[in-house]
């Protein structure tokens, strides 16, 4: 049966072909996919559609991931809504910086397989 | 890393040239990291076949492309933490563990390869129950892992591995012994060196990079413990790692 609240999810990713892969398997899974290619336009896009989870890589044009998480988690009516960082980016000082902005979870794209970030979308989404 | 990245885009200078020097290898390994991620999450996305059904034999040939990704992820990923090493970033985010639970972890994720391989396995804990020790769980999971694969990986098929680990007045020492090819005497000294690949496992296992005893060796002296091996070519070898006990 088709789902018809379909939870929103903004993919923040500057690289076509991965932002094709995510938007693909996360539509597969049912969700509603919106996706921005620099830091100005997700936050643009956040705000406007105020999705469930962001899922948000760290090297983009323009304001980075991080200056991005920073204000979304200093904006009212975005600051609940969790944001996973999808990077390659794994440094432990990364690691660490993303988490202490208030990202939910840290994942290093190519040590993960898509069927596992899905998992960790579905663990982070707060329940309807 | 994010503002290296950022001034190498932007075709900005680097603050002095031995820092554009260290950093080459990181920045490219990153930089690595995006299409191999790219490669690895199609791949995937074909093998659901929900982009239409795949023939047997495509799916062979999909898995060995899969296959040579995830060797190049690993090589870069190793790269990576070689850097880490050498430029003194290596961050140690350690817990209370219990050594044989490492132990076991390693071993379950090699118990098909070995009973493929039809290689017998023995694991024995001397004088427990062993204290809890603190490390960096995942990096020393890391070098259990990397010692056990090799036992395995250069054993032939019929042969045994045994692990044991052992109580020590100050220390717990893991052990490692396979009956494998051993390595020869005249490259023992070289063997943790980086790169470094004895003559007779390159014929063996071609793709490996020679990384994994150079990084096992950095994460075990990180934690103040040792890494030693006694071997000969033919018969074996066993390695040795030990790590000091916070409690008596």
């Amino acid at each position: 049966m088709e789902n018809l609240n379909p939870k929103k999810i903004l993919v923040v990713e500057d690289e076509p072909s991965i932002l094709k892969a995510v938007v693909e398997v996360l539509g597969m899974h049912g969700y509603q996919v919106f996706s921005a290619t620099d830091g100005e336009h997700g936050l643009a896009l956040a705000s406007e559609v105020k999705p469930d989870l962001v899922l948000l890589d760290l090297i983009l044009p323009g304001k980075n991931g991080f200056e991005v998480l920073k204000e979304l988690k200093s904006t009212v009516g975005l600051s609940d809504i969790p944001v996973i960082i999808s990077s390659n980016l794994g440094d432990e000082e990364e690691v660490q910086q993303g988490l202490k902005l208030g990202a939910a979870d840290y994942l290093i794209k190519a040590d993960y397989d898509l069927d596992e970030v899905v998992k960790i979308v579905a663990k982070n989404l707060k329940p309807a | 890393m994010i503002k290296a990245l950022k001034d190498t885009r932007a075709g900005g200078v680097l603050p002095t040239e031995e820092k554009l020097k260290t950093d080459f290898v990181t920045l490219s390994s990153h930089q690595l990291r995006t299409p191999l991620s790219a490669i690895k999450w199609f791949i995937e996305i074909l093998l659901t076949q929900r982009a239409g059904k795949l023939n047997k034999k495509q799916i062979d040939y999909i898995k060995e492309i899969q296959r040579s990704n995830e060797r190049a992820i690993a090589l870069v990923n190793d790269l990576l933490q070689v850097s880490r090493v050498q430029e003194g970033k290596l961050h140690l985010d350690t817990a209370e563990a219990d050594l044989a639970q490492l132990v076991e972890e390693a071993v379950d994720a090699h118990r098909s390869l070995m009973t493929n391989n039809n290689i017998s396995f023995h694991l024995e804990i001397i004088n427990g129950p062993l204290p809890i020790i603190v490390v960096d769980r995942v990096k020393i999971r890391r070098v259990i892992s990397n010692l056990l694969n090799n036992a395995v990986k250069y054993t032939p098929r019929g042969g045994s591995v045994r692990v044991v680990v052992k109580k020590e007045p100050r220390e717990l020492v893991c052990s490692f012994s396979d009956t494998g090819v051993g390595i020869p005497v005249d490259e023992q000294e070289q063997l943790f060196q980086r790169f470094f690949r004895g003559s007779n496992v390159s014929k063996i296992q071609p793709d490996g990079t020679g990384l994994g005893l150079y990084i096992a060796k950095s994460l075990v002296e990180a934690h103040k413990g040792k890494i030693w091996f006694e071997s000969e070519e033919g018969k074996g070898t066993t390695f040795y790692l030990s790590l000091p006990t916070t409690r008596k």
